[in-house]
């Protein structure tokens, strides 16, 4: 692609981050945030061996509980899909089982979560089993779906049209997501969603800016955010690419 | 098949004579054991 | 039974919050819409995971 996108950070941490991408249609807009949910590769458990469970829950409770620990998935290249790893777990009660006592055979793969509770084991219970995790997309099962609560909002232009008339009450103007003003971006959590906190007494506009969405990313661990965005737009050009060499038969 | 009789936590041979019934103590509750195999379960 | 491991609507992952929740909002005297806030739980559909749920293992333990 020789098109350029301007992209700027609006928040960023390890695993949320709000960003603005400037010249790409809607329907483009609307394909990264699909890509980002179904069309990226994240590692989970598939299956599961259980050798003890003497728990309050069933072996497939246990393992759909398994199954949605979000692991850490390796870099692009080291896994393909249908490889597998296979995690151990092994706590005898009275104790409770957490995703961090999950053992993993290859350093790559881990639960990126170390607390959340498996199942809790009173005494003489013991859970023991073995789990193959796979490389599998979002369209499959939501426990491969890296992206959680993806989202996109126009970016707004904020205009001061006029003042408020002097006996007119000033009403408030909610509006959320990001907005512009004079080049300067604010997220409107800075001023309580609320526009005439930022500007009191100022007739205001919105206006949508042509072709500018702010994005909203949060992922379950898998991978920093930059990642899960780049590898989106990487789903998407294999699938241009295939596509293209179909029609060109 | 191996049982346990859910009142006197016996392990019960049953037989297909016997009827269900522990032989200790005559309860008519028995609870099948589970199996030591491995088993194998899809996370779905 | 257990803390759903993820929030059903978006795929949050709540579990590992329910223990400080539990001890913060249940047993001490905290008030839960402070606690999920400094937990990070911000969007309403995982609050209402952690809020509505209650713990059955101990319930049904002794029907073992």
């Amino acid at each position: 692609m020789t098109e350029e996108y301007d992209v700027e950070f609006v928040e960023r941490t390890d695993r949320e981050a709000r960003f603005l991408v400037r010249g790409v249609t809607p329907a483009f807009a609307n394909g990264i945030r699909r890509a980002m949910l179904a069309d990226v590769p994240t590692m989970a458990i598939d299956t599961v061996r259980f050798v003890e469970n003497s728990s309050v829950m069933f072996d497939e409770q246990l393992a759909l509980r398994l199954g949605l620990v979000p692991l850490t998935t390796p870099p692009v290249g080291e896994f393909v899909e249908d490889d597998t790893v296979t995690l151990s777990i092994d706590v005898e009660g009275p104790a409770t089982a957490y995703s961090g006592d999950l053992v993993s055979s290859d350093d790559l793969v881990q639960p990126a979560d170390d607390n959340v509770p498996i199942i809790d084991l009173k005494d003489d219970q013991r859970l023991e089993a073995e789990a193959d995790t796979v490389l599998e997309r979002g369209k499959g099962h939501a426990k491969h779906q890296g992206a959680v609560a993806a989202g996109y909002r126009h970016l707004q232009r904020v205009e001061v049209v006029d003042d408020v008339p002097e006996f007119e009450d000033e009403q408030s103007q909610i509006v959320r997501g990001v907005i512009e003003d004079d080049g300067e971006l604010i997220p409107t959590s800075e001023f309580d969603h609320d526009l005439s906190n930022r500007y009191p007494g100022k007739e205001i506009e919105l206006e949508d800016v042509p072709n500018a969405f702010v994005f909203h990313v949060e992922t379950d661990g898998s991978f920093p955010v930059e990642e899960i965005v780049t590898r989106a737009a990487d789903t998407i050009e294999a699938r241009a690419t295939e596509l293209e060499e179909a029609v060109q038969l | 098949m191996s049982y346990k009789c859910s009142r006197c936590k016996r392990d019960v041979q049953l037989d297909e004579y016997g009827g269900v019934r522990c032989p200790y103590c005559g309860h008519r509750v028995l609870l099948k054991e589970r199996s030591r195999d491995v088993k194998e379960v899809d996370a779905q | 039974m257990m803390v759903p491991v993820r929030c059903f609507t978006c795929g949050t992952v709540v579990g590992e919050h329910w223990e400080e929740f539990d001890e913060r909002a249940n047993e001490g005297d905290e008030d839960p819409q402070e606690v999920l806030d400094e937990l990070g739980v911000d969007r309403y559909c995982c609050r209402r995971m952690l809020v509505s749920h209650t713990d059955l293992v101990d319930v049904v333990s002794p029907y073992q």
